[in-house]
């Protein structure tokens, strides 16, 4: 599916995107150049945005607007999933050392980056204008963090109404959930889980995206504290063994996650014994408020599913 | 001949002795740890009636008990499998780490995980066996014309092992597959279940039979060739199936638990020390050793994990291993003494004809690395205004490249002049290391990182190792082959840490990863700057030492006799070489080998004198990165390899070669 908001590359350089750049480009050592946003808005010619995080990727495209440089895409398509990646957008290499030439042959007017690259900062202050949003905080409200961020970049874009139709949405999303579950779950805590390898997990806890969904929902974390730095033993599931686990895919296991699941260790686990495990699909931690609406559809769709066999 | 001799203990004790105490150890600190979750009542119920349903007895029955099992089964099989390496190859150095075959099990491991995910531990086991045997005949070939020489044969091992390793790390960026197996590769024994128990014990009985009845022949071999002939023994067979055998138990255990070094390594070596003089005893007493000691290092890691974030017992055992293998080291006798200083019959061109040649060749390397490249419509050749655009990127980091390479190719010609010994270079002889070690120390403690603060780090790593290096080679009087295996084990020392630091989930610490595998991608003018200036001060000043480099390779005694002050002079050489491999390693990082190969291909286009030496090494380091940096800019476009790792991966494959043609 084409985007509206996609022009040919023709019609971009009858407007001499070049001088259009230039004029920016002065301007970007302050903050983000709005007025020069702004003008562009009004220009025939959507902004051309490079999104150099996949949280940031998915932002930019549940906002309505493609972008034209995205680092490794078939990660984003294995762990974001949702919004889907249109095929036509470049793939500008890895997460952390995104490729300046091919950044700078995209031309965009716009690079969205998080913290992690400011390492880069210098280099891509020669391509475009920069914007630095932190959606993902290692600590904190991520949350309600991806919602500021989310707002202040559509602010910057001129997209605001859809950003408050996206955050809305996902409200709802939650709500609906809450309002379902509160009638027909049993109240267990639940353990948010990733595997890592046929040894190992990964387990979520306070300040992070999904619990903090999780809260909203009306649900509590089995795991207290914060999220392990390391990879846990899956007999730091010990510790609650009234509560529903939920391993919430990722690529590692179809390397040899498969192996843990089959484990004798595993299969004894009072959780699973009872068949309280859930699996959901990919979802990313720190990819924002889409991915937060995303993570709030599986969870309550896979709890209400199981939930009458344990009434 | 029998190698091992000298390590025959002054004053023996009975083996068993060593294993009680090793094993009363290990059991208290596992008792300790186990009634820290658990009360003496429960425990046992736990072990007698277990409870499905709680939670404790499943973590003892079904973790804690299969995990202390597992140890004991790895090191007894480590233990075994080293004293069968040492016996057949007549070499005390000789275990599954150091002859490469468990870095190499673990690659062929790695690689299988790209294309075939979700192996099942048979399958895994036998991709390792494939790897494993894949890098004994390496190893077995590289030597081969050395008559495997105890010396030849590690050598050969560790650089297949340290090769091995780097690609690994090398798919550790790029794939998911690899990235996912990290945490099993660095060798964790922790377990869930009886599953590897239930897998690798079998194995384990039916080879240590085999080798049990290998033991007559076995015993036979340093008799000799035409001893064994004489007692109707093939002596080749003998040795292949033992080696075979040996192999089997090394890849059986790293498909089940990763790469453990060091166990086989020292269990031989203790059981000898403790008095165990004939081959059954040795068998055996390694065997028990070797379980008592990996049950110790997994308990004691254990324990640590109280303290501080686990660190995998793989990498705390390469880390126990170095100074034993360092201890180790003037024990071993070189048959093989060779010079630089040798005169070659052939006849030159004019130095200048070839150095001439290769300034073109970089000029013209340097105009295509800064105009090619690739784009969103595949290969383009820019210029003009694209040109200068592109400038701003490619050139620091070319200029960067260029700079590491000729200060680390002048070190390396340096260090050869210094030792006498072709093959010594900052990246074999560990200076390289030591930078890394420096800055990793470094990153630990320190609050924030600055680049000076870095280069005083590297530069004292640099300094210490090279003067360690040096200080043990003096022992043996700088026999080539015994610096290069100090060099090679405090690189494999480092690669424990490094998988140490990549398990650690420390933030801060993985940024550090990215450099050591030496990318050039966040380099900008002041820093490309900084690296050309250094550069020119430091092989400046490596040239005014050319008389001394002229005479230091005669030997002290001509030395000496020509008014050279031998400390004076090879401290300040000891002391540029350092700076230049501190410099050149905080931008490449520790493993290029071009220190090796710049002085190594100068030396045989001619360019024999000091001074055209040091110069064409530089000139030759620098065409070399300029073409890694390159290759690294656009082999996975839009991905970026980083210039370091590339220049291992070539540069680890042409050491291997030129060990390969080093005749005997």
């Amino acid at each position: 599916m084409k985007s509206t908001f996609q022009s040919s590359p023709r019609l971009r350089e009858a407007v001499s995107r070049r001088s259009f750049l230039a004029a920016l480009t002065g301007t970007a050592l302050s903050n983000l150049p709005l007025a020069a946003i702004a003008a562009a808005q009004k220009s025939p010619n959507p902004l051309r945005i490079a999104a150099l995080d996949w949280g940031l990727a998915a932002t930019v495209l549940s906002l309505g607007i493609e972008p034209v440089g995205v680092p490794a895409i078939n990660f984003y398509n294995r762990y974001v999933v949702d919004p889907v990646m249109p095929v036509s957008v470049v793939d500008v290499g890895l997460l952390f050392t995104p490729n300046f030439e091919l950044l700078y042959e995209l031309a965009p007017d716009l690079i969205l980056i998080t913290p992690g690259l400011m390492p880069a900062r210098a280099s891509l202050d020669r391509i475009g204008p920069l914007m630095v949003l932190d959606i993902a905080p290692r600590s904190g409200d991520p949350f309600k963090q991806a919602k500021a961020e989310t707002l202040r970049l559509a602010r910057a874009i001129d997209r605001d109404a859809t950003a408050t139709a996206l955050l809305d949405d996902t409200t709802r999303v939650i709500e609906l959930g809450r309002q379902k579950l509160q009638h027909a779950y049993d109240h267990r805590p639940v353990f948010l889980i990733n595997v890592i390898d046929d040894r190992h997990i990964r387990i979520f806890g306070a300040e992070t995206l999904y619990q903090d969904v999780l809260q909203s929902i009306g649900l509590t974390n089995a795991w207290q504290g914060r999220s392990s730095p390391l990879p846990l033993g899956p007999d730091a599931l010990l510790g609650v063994p009234e509560a529903r686990i939920i391993v919430i895919s990722s690529v590692a296991e179809q390397v040899t996650g498969q192996a843990l699941i089959a484990s004798p260790f595993w299969r004894a686990l009072p959780n699973v014994r009872a068949g309280r495990v859930h699996r959901l699909e990919p979802v990313l931690d720190s990819g924002g408020i889409s991915s937060a609406r995303r993570f709030a559809a599986l969870l309550s769709e896979a709890l209400l599913a199981s939930e009458p066999t344990h009434g | 001949m029998d190698d091992v001799s000298p390590l025959l203990p002054r004053k023996p004790a009975h083996p068993s002795m060593l294993v009680l105490g090793l094993a009363v150890a290990a059991l208290l600190l596992s008792l300790f740890l186990i009634l820290r979750a658990i009360s003496v009542h429960e425990l046992w119920q736990a072990l007698v009636a277990p409870d499905p349903g709680n939670p404790r007895h499943i973590d003892l029955r079904d973790a804690t008990l299969p995990r202390l099992v597992l140890s004991l089964l790895c090191g007894t099989a480590l233990g075994l499998a080293g004293a069968i390496f040492q016996q057949v190859l007549q070499n005390p150095m000789a275990e599954p780490a150091t002859l490469g075959i468990s870095p190499a099990a673990y690659l062929a491991v790695s690689l299988a995980s790209i294309w075939v995910p979700n192996l099942v531990a048979g399958e895994r086991e036998v991709v390792a066996l494939l790897g494993g045997v894949l890098a004994m005949l390496t190893v077995l070939g590289l030597a081969w014309r050395a008559r495997l020489s105890p010396i030849a044969v590690t050598l050969a091992g560790l650089i297949v092992g340290l090769y091995c390793s780097s690609f690994n790390t090398a798919l550790i960026l790029f794939e998911d597959g690899p990235r996912t197996l990290s945490l099993w590769g660095s060798g964790s024994l922790d377990v869930q279940d009886w599953q590897a128990v239930w897998w690798l014990g079998p194995q384990l009985i039916v080879i240590s039979l085999a080798a049990v009845s290998l033991r007559r022949p076995l015993n036979l071999l340093h008799l000799g060739e035409a001893g064994a002939l004489g007692l109707g023994l093939s002596l080749r067979r003998t040795r292949l199936i033992a080696l075979g055998l040996a192999v089997a138990l090394s890849v059986a255990v790293v498909s089940a638990v990763g790469v453990m070094s060091f166990i086989g390594l020292a269990a031989p070596a203790l059981a000898r020390l403790a008095g165990a003089r004939t081959l059954g005893q040795r068998l055996f007493w390694s065997a028990t050793l070797g379980a008592a000691l990996l049950w110790l290092s997994d308990e004691l890691v254990k324990a640590s994990s109280i303290l501080m974030p686990p660190i995998p017992t793989g990498a705390a055992s390469a880390l126990l291993g170095a100074p034993l293998l360092f201890w180790l080291l003037p024990r071993l006798r070189s048959p093989i003494h060779r010079s630089i200083s040798a005169v070659s019959h052939r006849r030159y061109p004019h130095p200048s004809v070839p150095l001439g040649m290769m300034l073109l060749l970089t000029m013209l390397a340097m105009a295509a690395s800064l105009a090619l490249g690739k784009g969103i419509g595949g290969w383009r050749w820019s210029n003009g205004e694209e040109f200068q655009a592109l400038a701003y990127w490619r050139l620091p980091r070319l200029e960067a490249a260029m700079a590491a390479g000729a200060m680390l190719a002048v070190a390396g010609s340096l260090l050869q002049r210094l030792t006498g010994n072709p093959m010594a270079s900052p990246e074999v002889l560990g200076v390289s290391t030591g930078a890394s070690f420096g800055v990793l120390a470094f990153a630990c403690v320190a609050p924030s990182m600055t680049l000076p603060s870095l280069l005083v780090a590297a530069s004292i790593g640099a300094i210490l190792s090279l003067g360690l290096i040096l200080f043990l080679g003096r022992r043996s009087d700088f026999a080539p082959d015994q610096l290069l295996l100090a060099g090679v084990t405090l690189s494999m020392a480092f690669s424990g840490l490094q998988s140490a630091v990549l398990t650690s989930g420390n933030p801060r610490l993985f940024g550090i990863l990215g450099w050591l595998s030496g990318s050039t991608y966040l380099v900008q003018k002041p820093m490309a700057l900084s690296a050309c200036l250094a550069a020119a001060i430091l092989i400046g000043a490596a040239a005014l030492s050319r008389r001394w480099l002229d005479i230091l390779p005669l030997g002290s005694v001509t030395a000496r006799g020509l008014g050279v002050r031998l400390d004076v002079s090879r401290s300040a050489i000891i002391l540029v070489a350092s700076l230049l491999t501190a410099v050149a390693t905080l931008i490449v990082g520790p493993f290029s080998f071009v220190g090796l190969m710049g002085p190594h291909i100068v030396r045989q286009w001619g360019l024999r004198r000091p001074l055209w030496h040091l110069i064409g090494s530089g000139v030759f380091g620098s065409l070399l990165m300029v073409i890694a940096d390159w290759l690294g800019r656009v082999s996975l476009f839009p991905n970026q390899m980083p210039a370091g790792l590339i220049a291992t991966l070539v540069g680890g494959l042409y050491l291997i070669i030129s060990l390969a043609r080093r005749s005997a």
